[in-house]
């Protein structure tokens, strides 16, 4: 009985290959344990192209919108929002690196879907989106729309004749962008492609949104449970404390009260950004604050008439100054916001993106920052 | 001449013919418009409720009785029994049906003039559906709810609002509306024909979609087996019509230019004013306050507040005294809308008492109508 050998590699050929196949396989494992986990997709209407008719069509008032110099208009194919989901994994920190490099400064906001947790990462990306002065959006239900960061549609006025009285046309001039704003709020594109069953930010990605220099979110569902961290107290601790550190540039002290709170979802500005903002758009805001007071006093003027149709129309015009205050506010708030983001690209930057340094740079601030919370 | 609009109505009632679609409107009672339900605002009280409509406290609606109705599905031909929907469903609520809440995407203009006129002879209001979702959102059409409880103010206070004393039943009701089975509404919105009912509300409130008149062929949008000039001379005599119909009902310039430069491939949103101007004046002397327009002023001070308050651009200022005017608002408000709701409640009792004196029956209603739509022909030449 000849007893059957199974068929072996054989000879030296046969022994390279298989050399090369376990070192290709053992590469695709050591890439797979390190490759980034979270996915960033391009948010479409934020692309610059799309975002063009926003200013209707217009690049001068593209710039003057953004309080940006007249000059070269960013590769209209660059994208201005990223949705960021998947689970949280060692390298996400460099890929998002990566994403900001290519975008030269205008990849303005994060809408943040992610799920895990990895403290240190957390720490990384929490440093990279407030360095680089990025905007965040925590997505908490599975219904968000897309919304241009710099402007905000206002309706016109409505017209505050009295019922049986011809009522002037509708004023569309509040702000620039009104018709542009109108326009864009019509595409069918604006739903974010969100998955029900994996859309909430919780553990992980709480720091990150909290590092954002203007930080959003849309409303959880109703009944939905508070998200908590009890689960991992100790992350739970570090987190707070990260993301004081980020906000005020210290570290709690260790009996701080702030350490045994849950993270809050409130605070849509971090105090350096708000004295920014508050000292670049004073004399806006001081027009602003008076006109609501002019308004004020107008009002309780026509109350004294017990709001006679007559007196309720003549408060048409302190509302309308008042709209265009509130728009023209919030056009230099913008306006604030861009340049601060493009100046930390231009600091992080200049004269050009070290990648490599820049991750160890990270790094190494997380690794402190992390280091020092964790010291009882 | 009068033999030109003797055929218009008779191209409208052949048009109506034509038809032979199965689905028609639906007239549905809005559960918690029930007067047993409604009741709760006055805490269970009816005595109450009729001391703040002014009516007599020995004529009270049966609690069983609907104040609001559905109206939905596509508006169809006479054999589909629409207009008689809406009679018996009148005639059940013994003058008690308060307004008409429209889910409709249009259907036949002859239809629709019978059932417009219905609805502007017994005095009715009429609302664009409002939804949550896919269900019918109801909100009573008499009451301001109130708002929540106020942080201390300086100053003066002002007399109370009417409804302030009914913050507790306003709160019982919403318990019973929210216990009660959800409502889906097919067809969010009110276009085409259903526009026609939408005008002849007493009281409008919702945006109404609007198109010019059209020929429709057998699977086309436009029937193409008629000439031009039969086209057009026939479309033009039933868009005068239409004109006449809507400045009857007073719907306002805006509405009439939008429907006329609408063309019928598509729709366009248009507000039809609150009420008949005439009607307004009335109200305002009357209530010594334009309702309406102090509902304008308070819907304009929230987006105010809403726009100066985004977050989105990471400061704001402080509207304060935009709050505290809303507030002053909604308490003048209330009071103008407690007695607008009174004059029309006495109004629409009356009306329905007048068209039903000595009983009412479905041959008499729809002589009445017939008559009206007959005037209107007459008045557009």
């Amino acid at each position: 009985m000849t007893r059957m050998r199974p068929n072996r590699p054989r000879g030296r050929a046969t022994r390279r290959a298989a050399a090369s196949w376990l070192a290709v396989a053992f590469g695709t494992l050591l890439s797979i344990t390190s490759a980034s986990a979270l996915e960033f997709r391009c948010i479409e209407p934020s692309r610059y192209r799309n975002l063009l008719s926003v200013f209707n069509d217009d690049p001068n008032l593209f710039f003057s919108h953004l309080g940006l110099p007249r000059g070269r208009l960013p590769d209209l194919n660059t994208c201005r929002a990223l949705l960021i989901t998947g689970t949280l994994a060692t390298g996400d920190s460099d890929a998002l690196l990566d994403r900001i490099i290519a975008a030269k400064g205008w990849l303005a906001v994060l809408y943040l879907s992610l799920e895990g947790a990895n403290i240190e990462e957390e720490a990384r990306i929490a440093s990279i989106v407030r360095e680089f002065s990025l905007k965040t959006r925590a997505v908490r239900q599975s219904l968000y729309r897309y919304q241009p960061d710099f402007a905000r549609l206002w309706e016109p006025p409505i017209a505050l004749t009295g019922t049986s009285a011809a009522a002037p046309p509708a004023r569309d001039d509040i702000s620039p962008l009104h018709r542009g704003l109108q326009a864009y709020a019509v595409r069918r594109d604006l739903a974010l492609p969100l998955d029900a069953n994996h859309s909430t930010c919780n553990d992980g990605c709480r720091p990150i949104w909290f590092a954002g220099v203007n930080r959003l979110y849309n409303a959880a569902p109703a009944g939905a449970p508070a998200p908590s961290d009890v689960a991992d107290p100790v992350n739970a601790r570090l987190r707070v404390a990260l993301t004081y550190f980020i906000d005020l540039n210290r570290l709690p002290a260790a009996d701080d009260p702030v350490l045994s709170k849950p993270l809050g979802w409130t605070s849509a500005t971090p105090p350096a950004t708000a004295r920014m903002l508050r000292d670049k758009c004073n004399p806006e805001f001081a027009v602003a604050e008076s006109l609501e007071t002019r308004f004020g006093e107008a009002f309780e003027t026509a109350a004294r008439s017990n709001l006679r149709p007559r007196e309720v129309q003549a408060l048409t015009t302190p509302f309308e100054a008042l709209s265009r205050s509130g728009a023209r506010l919030q056009q230099c708030l913008a306006a604030a916001l861009e340049g601060e983001r493009l100046a930390s690209f231009g600091r992080q930057c200049a004269p050009a993106c070290d990648r490599q340094a820049l991750s160890e740079r990270f790094a190494g601030a997380a690794r402190d920052i992390l280091g020092r919370a964790g010291q009882p | 001449m009068r033999r030109t609009w003797l055929t218009i109505l008779s191209v409208i009632v052949a048009g109506c013919l034509l038809a032979n679609r199965a689905a028609a409107i639906e007239v549905s009672c809005i559960e918690a418009s029930k007067y047993r339900h409604l009741y709760q605002i006055f805490g269970g009280d009816p005595r109450k409720f009729a001391a703040y409509l002014q009516i007599e406290p020995d004529r009270l609606p049966d609690p069983e009785l609907c104040r609001a109705a559905l109206v939905s599905g596509p508006i169809e031909a006479p054999e589909a029994h629409d207009v008689d929907k809406l009679m018996n469903f009148i005639m059940a609520n013994r003058g008690w049906l308060a307004t008409l809440h429209l889910a409709s995407g249009g259907g036949r203009v002859g239809t629709g003039y019978l059932l417009a006129f219905l609805a502007r002879s017994f005095w009715l209001k009429t609302y664009t559906v409002s939804t949550s979702g896919n269900a019918l959102f109801y909100m009573p059409d008499f009451f301001v709810p109130p708002l929540p409880a106020a942080s201390a103010t300086t100053g003066p206070t002002p007399a109370p609002a009417p409804e302030s004393g009914l913050a507790q039943g306003w709160q019982a009701y919403l318990a019973v509306q929210k216990g009660l089975p959800r409502v889906p509404v097919a067809y969010r919105g009110c276009a085409s024909a259903c526009g026609l009912i939408h005008a002849a509300g007493i009281e409008r409130f919702g945006v109404v979609r609007v198109h010019r008149t059209r020929y429709s062929g057998q699977g086309t949008l436009i029937d193409l087996s008629k000439s031009m000039s039969a086209t057009n001379e026939g479309l033009m005599r039933s868009e005068e019509l239409q004109v006449a119909y809507y400045r009857q009902m007073d719907t306002g310039p805006d509405f009439i230019s939008t429907y006329q430069s609408t063309p019928p491939e598509t729709t366009t949103p248009v507000n039809v004013s609150r009420y008949p101007r005439y009607v307004a004046d009335y109200l305002n002397a009357r209530c010594g306050a334009d309702a309406g327009q102090l509902q304008r002023l308070e819907r304009q001070l929230y987006a105010t507040i809403a726009n100066l308050n985004s977050p989105l651009f990471g400061l704001w200022i402080k509207a304060d005294r935009l709050r505290k005017a809303a507030r002053t608002v909604r308490e003048h408000r209330s009071k103008a809308e407690q007695c607008v709701a009174a004059a029309h409640e006495r109004e629409r009792l009356s009306a329905f008492d007048k068209a039903c004196a000595g009983g009412c029956t479905r041959q008499k209603l729809q002589a009445m109508v017939e008559t009206k739509i007959r005037d209107l022909a007459k008045g557009a030449r």
